[in-house]
């Protein structure tokens, strides 16, 4: 399906520009495929069959995250999980997901089109997202494997602790893009200075 | 600003939250045999108490499920958290 339409970022009016000072730097992965998934995790056929396609089993434990090849899998609720694929897999996985699934209680949207995805790397990251996020990002607290849905300067999103240890990445409305860049960058005018 | 216990995700700010009003209403089974007095009773009384409260709440920008709280009304201090269908922590019977 992809390949009928111009795939095109939220961003493309915004010039991203270098990252200042020790502000930190900010930059959109673009057309990732993203999946909701959903299901009774006491479900052993459900738990088979998602294992069976993304080989891994969904994260019982809350906000948490597991890797599994090219596959992300976050928690997003006690039925619920998010699936992040490579560009342009999400239809087929999505297939391959609603087959092994078949006479299973379960549900495999394809999102892809209304999410993207920011990651923000540096030593000021966590002080750049705590402008305007109520959770705690304290290393010791929010680790990378762990993610979390909260809000971002009034907007939904879906952060997690990258693997580096300074960094964050988060999963964001298409439609609110634009507006949260715009408000990152000028949260990151207090960094660029010193 | 309150402190939210979510049953899933942990202690989370207010602001992640939305109040969905009093715990532990049970729609009644046989709605047209109700009479107009049983049925706004279902609809619009409230016990609004001074002191322990049973409350709904959706974690409404996070996990986005709704669960109760038990709080007092007057000092606003949260006695826990309790997934629906459970028993609030002050063992209380509702
Ligand atoms: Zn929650």
């Amino acid at each position: 399906m992809a390949d009928l339409f111009q795939l095109q970022s939220p961003l493309v009016n915004i010039e991203m520009g270098e990252a200042k000072g020790n502000a930190p730097e900010i930059r959109e992965i673009t057309f990732l495929g993203y999946l909701n998934l959903r299901g009774k995790p006491g479900n052993t056929a459900f738990l088979a069959a998602v294992i069976k396609v993304l080989g891994a089993e969904p994260p019982i434990e809350p906000n948490t995250m597991v890797e599994s090849g090219d596959y992300r899998i976050y928690w997003l609720g006690p039925d619920e999980w998010l699936v992040i694929t490579p560009t342009g897999q999400q239809g087929q996985v999505q297939a391959k997901l609603l087959e092994a699934l078949d006479g299973v209680f379960s549900s495999v949207v394809d999102n892809s089109s209304g999410l993207t995805l920011l990651e923000i790397n540096g030593k000021n990251a966590a002080a750049l997202i705590a402008t305007d996020c109520p959770l705690d990002l304290h290393p010791g607290k929010f680790k990378p494997g762990q993610c979390a849905q909260t809000r971002l300067a009034k907007a939904g999103m879906t952060i997690a602790p990258l693997r580096n240890g300074e960094g964050f990445e988060v999963i964001i409305r298409r439609s609110f893009a634009d507006y949260l860049l715009l408000w990152m960058q000028d949260a990151a005018v207090a960094f660029e200075l010193a | 600003m309150l402190l939210i216990e979510c049953p899933w995700c942990g202690e989370r700010d207010e602001s992640e939250f939305s109040y969905a009003g009093e715990a532990h209403i049970t729609r009644p089974r046989e709605t047209k045999n109700l009479s107009d007095e049983e049925w706004a009773d279902y609809l619009f009384m409230r016990k609004n108490p001074r002191g322990l409260h049973r409350e709904q709440w959706l974690h409404a920008a996070g996990c986005r499920r709704y669960f109760n709280v038990e709080r007092d009304t007057v000092s606003y201090q949260i006695s826990g958290s309790y997934k629906i269908g459970e028993q609030p922590p002050s063992g209380e019977k509702v």
